[in-house]
């Protein structure tokens, strides 16, 4: 996929983090404190696997 | 399942929840709407429509489309599309309101043929505006073969105007009326059955075939809203043909099962960005499944003032 595909990865992340934390949550600051900790761990996980497979890829 | 039922009961004024969740499974939101849970009514709504309708837009609106043929090409990502409720339903109405083309037509290696598409499934009565080119054939009649000439080549003209034709007893009869690029008025009246793209299609070739220019570049033109139309006419005194485009209307094409020669034209266009319009779709889909069942059960920690500790041991 092209590089800026991979920008789609953003608003697919807050939607997703977003609609998951509403349905565990019933205050508005619990969804959205747990939506922004969500987000957060997501892009660090695809962070950390976009390094190892960059890493990895850079012998080919 | 213990904790679930202890929260919700307690805090949350489910209402109906059954009809709440038949309203959040129609329209994501709708059912929260209808609990007065207004926030929740408001994420849901505009996350996973405005996902599912921007992976269509991103798709050219034909990412959603149902089509289960056995040993053949089979939607699987439509099961989780419909999860999203009427946005999608309208493929299923549209699956049956599709009627595939006569399989005699298959040319010898399996694939589609050129003109298999365009030339099936012929209304029985048209009343449209017809955008395209004008012909005549040669005149045999002037031309004498002693004299060593060939065939003079009659010129293409654009044509605009109103067509319109019906079908009794199985022969077509009807007229074209219309006028040239420079204004000239044109009068024509159809003298054979005429080809055109099916009435319900998703996305099919309008490509000139028959009326090409000399100087243009080969390239195949694919669309939604228009349908290829091709047919021999007559002004009375000679004979020649039209080839263009009539329109299709919106409810003819959306979300109608697309034919293998489509699908192959929009992922060559479109490339990966159809793939990943197809998968946004699929999530915003499988995300009102959450929805769903909040609106069933409500949410897994109520209002999220219990100690902590308690919530730990129900996410574990």
């Amino acid at each position: 996929m092209d590089a800026h595909s991979t920008w789609y990865l953003l608003p697919l992340a807050i939607v997703i983090s977003l609609v998951y934390s509403t349905s565990r949550y019933e205050l508005t600051s619990k969804i959205l404190t747990r939506a922004g900790r969500m987000f957060l761990t997501i892009m660090i996980f695809m962070g950390i696997v976009f390094v190892v497979l960059d890493t990895l890829s850079f012998w080919l | 399942m213990r904790h679930l039922n202890l929260m919700n009961s307690k805090q949350v004024d489910l209402r109906n929840r059954w009809l709440a969740a038949v309203l959040a499974f129609l329209l994501p939101g709708a059912g929260h709407l209808y609990q007065r849970r207004y926030f929740k009514s408001a994420i849901y709504s505009s996350c996973i429509l405005g996902m599912f309708i921007t992976g269509m837009a991103m798709g050219e609106w034909k990412v959603v489309y149902w089509r289960w043929e056995p040993g053949g090409h089979r939607t699987f990502g439509y099961l989780a599309q419909v999860l999203v409720g009427l946005p999608a339903l309208p493929a299923r109405c549209q699956a049956m309101r599709y009627t595939v083309p006569p399989v005699d037509d298959f040319s010898a290696d399996g694939r589609l043929r050129l003109d298999w598409i365009k030339g099936s499934d012929v209304d029985g009565e048209l009343d449209a505006e017809f955008t395209g080119r004008f012909r005549y054939r040669p005149d045999s009649e002037s031309f004498v073969p002693e004299a060593g000439g060939e065939f003079p080549v009659e010129p293409i003209v654009d044509v605009t105007g109103w067509i319109s034709w019906q079908r009794m007893d199985g022969e077509y009869s009807g007229s074209f009326e219309g006028h040239t690029s420079d204004g000239k008025p044109v009068s024509f009246t159809l003298v054979d059955e005429p080809t055109i793209t099916p009435r319900v299609f998703a996305h099919g070739e309008i490509t000139p075939t028959v009326l090409r220019r000399d100087d243009e570049q080969p390239t195949r033109e694919f669309s939604n809203s228009l349908r290829y139309l091709r047919c021999d006419v007559s002004d009375g005194m000679r004979t020649g043909e039209i080839e263009g485009t009539v329109s299709r209307p919106f409810w003819n094409w959306f979300q109608v099962p697309l034919e293998d020669k489509a699908l192959e034209e929009i992922h060559g266009r479109l490339g990966r960005r159809y793939a990943l319009a197809e998968v946004i779709t699929w999530i915003a889909g499988l995300l009102n499944l959450l929805v769903i069942w909040d609106a069933l059960e409500g949410p897994a920690y109520g209002y999220g003032d219990e100690d902590e500790s308690t919530e730990g041991q129900a996410t574990d």
